[in-house]
């Protein structure tokens, strides 16, 4: 346990001096929660009240759940959004050892790669739940987001996020040990997972099948209906997620590392 | 007998990195391992530190099996990898509190081996700054502190000074006889013969993943036929010098390239008087004049055909 403990603060240590993941993680979202608070009307839907045709738009444009409204939508997602990113810092505890041969040392060390492995998990999510209340907070104290009226299951949902992301990156450099291929394969599945919860917010028009099947896979839509229905039940999707992609992530990550 | 490997195989699918290698190594000596790039040493010394399996054979140390008994052995060897391994991130001290608290020390006896290892590298001064600060050299000596700060008693060293100022080598080198002298067995792999001779007692020589030679220094000087080379250059050459030198007992080969002329004579024949001795005789004129012995370099090349650089 002492081994995974050492690890784990030394992997947190190492990201907490890394100004581009302050930046990345911090400061990119309030930058968002400014801009989406600042700009959207929220009173654009009692404005319009239908189209030609007829077409009743108040509850197909933005459906009024939870009572959030559009910009707390998006802030949520956008959090989300720059959340994901941060797979790219597991992704680099991973791959980094490799590159810079202390993976080499470590091999030559007592504590197993297992150890090695679930150490630096814990300290990327550490890290990363750790962003991610300070974003909710902030974004809560600053702009006055609106993160849901449950606020456990809110934290609760970005918890198995979290655990999810982070799992995620180790996972994405387990196989791929380039942490820029890393960078891009993130960017590339983040983008459509954002972008079926985006749609779902602004479109009137009824999802496509293929954004149905996005909306199936992508956990940016688990995480958000989780937040925005304040139901438990809704935190089912993301745990059995978690539940799987926790310990493939660490097994995996062992028999690279071993 | 702190090292006992005996007919290690090691595969890469149908390639063989390392075929049947035995050796020994006694408590307290300098070990040398030697090879050209692709012999299968730092294969070996993987092996060795339980850095990756090995697919035949039988490795003990510390009369330890390996396969049994890894957990044990490993925290008792401190490796110094070829690569720099360092975290950049991390500063002196905190890199090596990072690989002590891995090695399972912890509060005054981690802090006490920190010091300890600092001041053996002659990093204390420099203990807050960042790697990426150092140099070349000093990154290679915090490299060889974040192996010892555990007081190992068997250290690998795989190519410890590459690429680093003579300055930091020479500094390396001392370290090492240091450790030595301390109790540390040590067992060092290098491409430069010079620091080989200068350190190690016994010496291992692979080439293709077999062991090609193994013993003291003088032993395997003793493999080598030729003993001497004395390459001369003159003025007023002429072939009844050339013809007197060959006349001679115990001259191989007499070689000549305009001025100059390369002589090969088997060991102990004391050549070179006799060889001053006929070209004074023949009144011609010495301009330069070197002598060399066989060295590793010459073991090394004898026995494989190539050089060690290769």
């Amino acid at each position: 346990m002492s081994d995974i403990i050492t690890v784990a603060s030394f992997t947190l240590r190492r990201y907490v001096r890394k100004p581009l993941a302050i930046v990345l993680f911090i400061f990119a979202p309030l930058l968002l929660f400014a801009f989406i608070s600042g700009s959207t009307m929220n009173s654009f839907v009692s404005d319009v009240k239908s189209v030609p045709g007829g077409t009743s738009l108040v509850n197909s444009f933005i459906a009024p759940e939870g009572g959030l409204e559009t910009a707390d939508r998006e802030c949520i997602v956008f959090m989300l959004m720059t959340l994901f990113y941060f797979a790219v810092l597991s992704c680099q505890s991973v791959t980094g050892d490799f590159k810079n041969g202390i993976n080499t040392r470590f091999k030559a060390c007592p504590a197993g790669a297992l150890k090695n492995i679930i150490g630096k998990s814990a300290g990327s999510f550490v890290l990363l739940f750790g962003f991610s209340i300070l974003n909710l907070i902030l974004g809560k104290l600053i702009f006055g987001v609106n993160f849901g009226s449950n606020m456990i299951i809110t934290i609760a949902t970005l918890f198995l996020y979290c655990i999810i992301t982070n799992s995620f990156g180790i996972l994405l450099s387990a196989f791929i040990r380039n942490i820029y291929v890393c960078c891009v394969l993130d960017f590339f599945i983040n983008f459509p997972m954002m972008f079926v919860v985006m749609y779902k917010i602004f479109s009137p028009i009824k999802i496509t099948p293929m954004f149905s099947f996005l909306s199936a896979i992508s956990i940016h839509n688990y995480a958000f209906n989780a937040i925005v229905t304040t139901e438990w039940s809704a935190l089912l999707p993301l745990l059995a997620i978690a539940a799987v992609i926790t310990p493939l992530s660490l097994l995996v990550g062992r028999r690279v590392l071993r | 007998m702190i090292v006992k490997v005996n007919n290690l195989v090691k595969r890469y699918k149908d390639f063989i990195a390392v075929d049947n290698v035995s050796f020994e190594i006694e408590k307290g000596e300098i070990f040398g391992l030697l090879g050209p790039n692709g012999a299968g040493k730092t294969t070996t010394i993987s092996s060795l530190a339980g850095m990756s399996k090995f697919d035949g054979g039988e490795i003990r140390i510390f009369d330890m099996d390996l396969k049994k008994d890894e957990k044990e052995i490993k925290s008792r060897i401190g490796i110094v990898p070829q690569d720099i391994a360092l975290y950049n991130d991390l500063t002196a001290y905190e890199n090596l509190c990072y690989f002590g608290r891995l090695y399972g020390l912890r509060g005054g006896k981690l802090k006490e081996n920190i010091e300890k290892a600092l001041d053996f590298t002659g990093l204390t001064d420099r203990r807050k700054d960042y790697p990426s600060k150092y140099s070349g050299g000093m990154k290679r000596r915090l490299n060889i502190a974040c192996a010892i700060v555990h007081q190992p008693e068997l250290i690998i060293m795989d190519e410890p000074t590459v690429g680093i100022d003579p300055q930091s080598r020479n500094h390396i080198l001392k370290s090492i006889k240091k450790l030595n002298e301390e109790g540390s067995t040590i067992i060092y792999t290098s491409h430069y013969m010079e620091e080989v001779e200068e350190l190690c007692s016994n010496i291992l020589i692979m080439d293709r993943g077999r062991v090609i030679a193994k013993g003291s220094q003088s032993q395997l000087k003793s493999l080598v036929a030729v003993d001497e080379t004395i390459d001369v250059e003159l003025s007023g050459m002429n072939f009844s010098i050339v013809d007197k030198i060959k006349a001679l007992d115990g001259v191989i080969d007499c070689v000549v390239d305009g001025t100059k002329l390369k002589i090969v004579s088997k060991k102990q024949n004391h050549m070179l008087g006799r060889v001053i001795g006929i070209i004074s005789d023949c009144a011609a004129e010495i301009i330069s004049l070197n002598v060399e012995t066989p060295n590793l370099e010459t073991v090394f090349l004898t026995l494989t055909g190539k050089t060690l650089r290769n």
